[in-house]
């Protein structure tokens, strides 16, 4: 099973759009592929793709301390033993708190216990193209990195099941937690970038964190005819740090009309993106 | 007032809305709490004049102190302490720093270090912004701390803008809380719609009153305008598609830079903000 993750530093450089014309593509290609959104900020490729939903399954994130007040005898023991700030007048504030379990380490009295807590649901889904794995988080809940491991679990039991299947995985914007549970033991990242300072800056640290985790990387530019030495630079760094470029993508509005539809933007028709993008995808196909 | 511009899809305007604000109505405070990717320095041209390390206290085996604390490393959640054999191993990118191994273990052999995990900048930008900047170390995890520290260097004294990490989680959260009023810059497309649902949800939960902006607007999708009419959320503001504009931007140009017409217009928006507080 060979597993590949789009990434972006940056978001909105056209992560998701990409990904449905790859999962398009691979089921054309013969093998439908198995598509995990780890994006679970903004789960966005299930618009793309579209299906029902077969199964769902709530995820326990970090456990929550719940205090039952009548056994706490000091008081401020239990709310200074806190380093978040989370209990106050022996409340515990749901989104402050980890789940470290700390206030019930110094309670003398066993006044504390630890709750699971829902932090989300994950969602198994059947699409015209194959399997799609995602998730909504509960709003300000952290535990993104438990969500991510455990969505990339269910879509690699659904692979090894499906032999030949490639493992499709739409990453999530930044370089913190959860694009870090997104990209490990990948076989290949795939960075979509755009021409654009704040880009390139976004880009530099995604690319100083693949490689801290030495992986094998392809690059791919959109809107690569926005701004031509805003363009350079990004190919320059390219060059200068033997990445190779998958391919660029120019301006187009197809990204947007296939999101208003719901499609990979490959079905909408347009000929020459449709060549670009096959090109990019035959590119990553073979570097894999 | 502090005022917060959030926006659940990533690439969606967030920080050109927040620095364009920020310009047409200066001298503000600007906090960049998106510190992941920070990029609010290309529009605001910060000279930096103090960078401040943000760290965390992680432990530190201290073998010639004692012998190897197992419960210690049995009570640590996030995997971050292991005792193996004679010695403790730390793995501080996985450490929450809560403490509780420290509590565990006999006096002395751990010792609390400080481990950075990313850094706060300070300085004054264009048209006399106070500018704070949080920047998260690569590899690191802790997004969360590093915009508490961007949060506790502002003054309260003075009229803020926030421009917030993309999404609707927890360093979401942090970013917004305590905030007078939030922006959610969103596009017409069922992806913006189906992101502002999200950042909505966490609106109600912190109690901050909230508009919306629609970037990227003219093109023919009103599924925005419908939500937030049944939802009550008023739209205060549209940013008519123009690739130039989408150039512009790139190369760290605002609004009010791009066109100088949005000065007033933004200074009415922060107006018609005011009264919805």
């Amino acid at each position: 099973m060979k597993q590949l993750v789009i990434i972006s530093g940056k978001g909105g450089t056209g992560k998701t759009s990409l990904a449905a014309c790859f999962t398009a593509l691979e089921k054309e290609n013969g093998t439908a592929p198995v598509v995990v959104d780890c994006d679970v900020d903004a789960a966005n490729l299930h618009l793309l793709l579209g299906g029902e939903t077969v199964a769902t399954a709530s995820f326990s994130g970090p456990e929550l301390a719940v205090i039952d007040r009548g056994r706490v005898a000091d008081r401020e023991k239990c709310e200074t033993s806190c380093r978040f700030g989370a209990i106050s007048g022996l409340e515990v504030d749901p989104f402050l708190c980890v789940g470290c379990g700390v206030c019930g380490l110094v309670c003398g009295e066993g006044a504390v216990r630890m709750e699971k807590r829902e932090a989300g649901t994950i969602y198994d889904r059947n699409t015209p193209y194959g399997k799609l794995f995602h998730a909504e988080l509960e709003p300000g809940r952290p535990g993104f990195g438990g969500l991510i491991t455990a969505l990339r679990t269910r879509g690699e039991e659904e692979a090894l099941r499906r032999p030949g299947s490639l493992l499709l995985i739409d990453g999530s914007p930044g370089i913190g937690c959860q694009v870090i549970a997104s990209l490990t033991g990948c076989d290949l990242a795939l960075v979509v970038t755009e021409p654009g300072k704040g880009a390139f800056h976004d880009f530099e640290r995604i690319y100083q964190l693949l490689r801290f985790f030495g992986m094998k990387t392809r690059i791919v530019i959109n809107r690569s005819d926005l701004d031509r030495s805003l363009l350079r630079e990004t190919e320059r760094y390219c060059f200068s740090h033997d990445l190779e470029i998958a391919g660029r993508i120019p301006f187009n509005d197809i990204f947007r009309q296939a999101a208003v539809a719901g499609r990979p933007a490959v079905e909408l028709g347009d000929e020459k993106l449709n060549s670009l993008i096959r090109g990019i995808y035959q590119n990553v196909r073979s570097a894999l | 007032m502090i005022l917060a511009v959030a926006g659940g899809k990533g690439g969606i305007g967030k920080t050109l809305v927040a620095t364009s604000l920020t310009l047409a109505n200066s001298p503000l405070q600007f906090l960049d709490c998106d510190v992941e990717e920070p990029n609010g320095h290309f529009f605001l041209r910060p000279r930096i004049r103090k960078t401040e390390a943000v760290s965390i206290p992680v432990p530190r085996f201290r073998k010639w102190k004692g012998e190897v604390c197992p419960a210690a490393a049995d009570f640590c959640r996030y995997g971050a302490l292991a005792a193996v054999g004679e010695d403790m191993l730390v793995f501080p990118e996985l450490c929450v720093a809560c403490g509780g191994c420290f509590l565990l273990c006999p006096a002395g052999t751990l010792e609390p270090v400080d481990y950075q995990v990313g850094v706060v900048k300070k300085a004054v930008a264009r048209s006399g912004i106070e500018y704070i900047g949080g920047e998260l170390k690569v590899g690191s995890q802790r997004t969360t701390e590093v915009i508490r520290a961007v949060k506790d260097s502002l003054d309260p004294g003075r009229e803020t803008v926030i421009d917030c990490p993309p999404g609707s989680g927890r360093p979401v959260l942090e970013a917004i809380r305590g905030s007078d009023f939030c922006l959610l810059v969103t596009e017409p497309t069922p992806f913006g719609l189906h992101d502002l649902r999200g950042n909505k949800k966490l609106l109600d939960i912190l109690r901050v009153p909230g508009g919306v902006v629609i970037n990227r607007s003219g093109t023919g999708y009103d599924g925005i305008q419908r939500w937030c009419r049944e939802e009550n959320l008023p739209v205060l503001a549209e940013i008519p598609f123009d690739r130039k504009l989408a150039a512009a931007a790139a190369r760290g140009r605002t609004l009010t830079d791009y066109n100088p017409d949005w000065v007033p217009r933004l200074r009415e928006l922060r107006e018609t903000i005011k009264t919805k507080l």
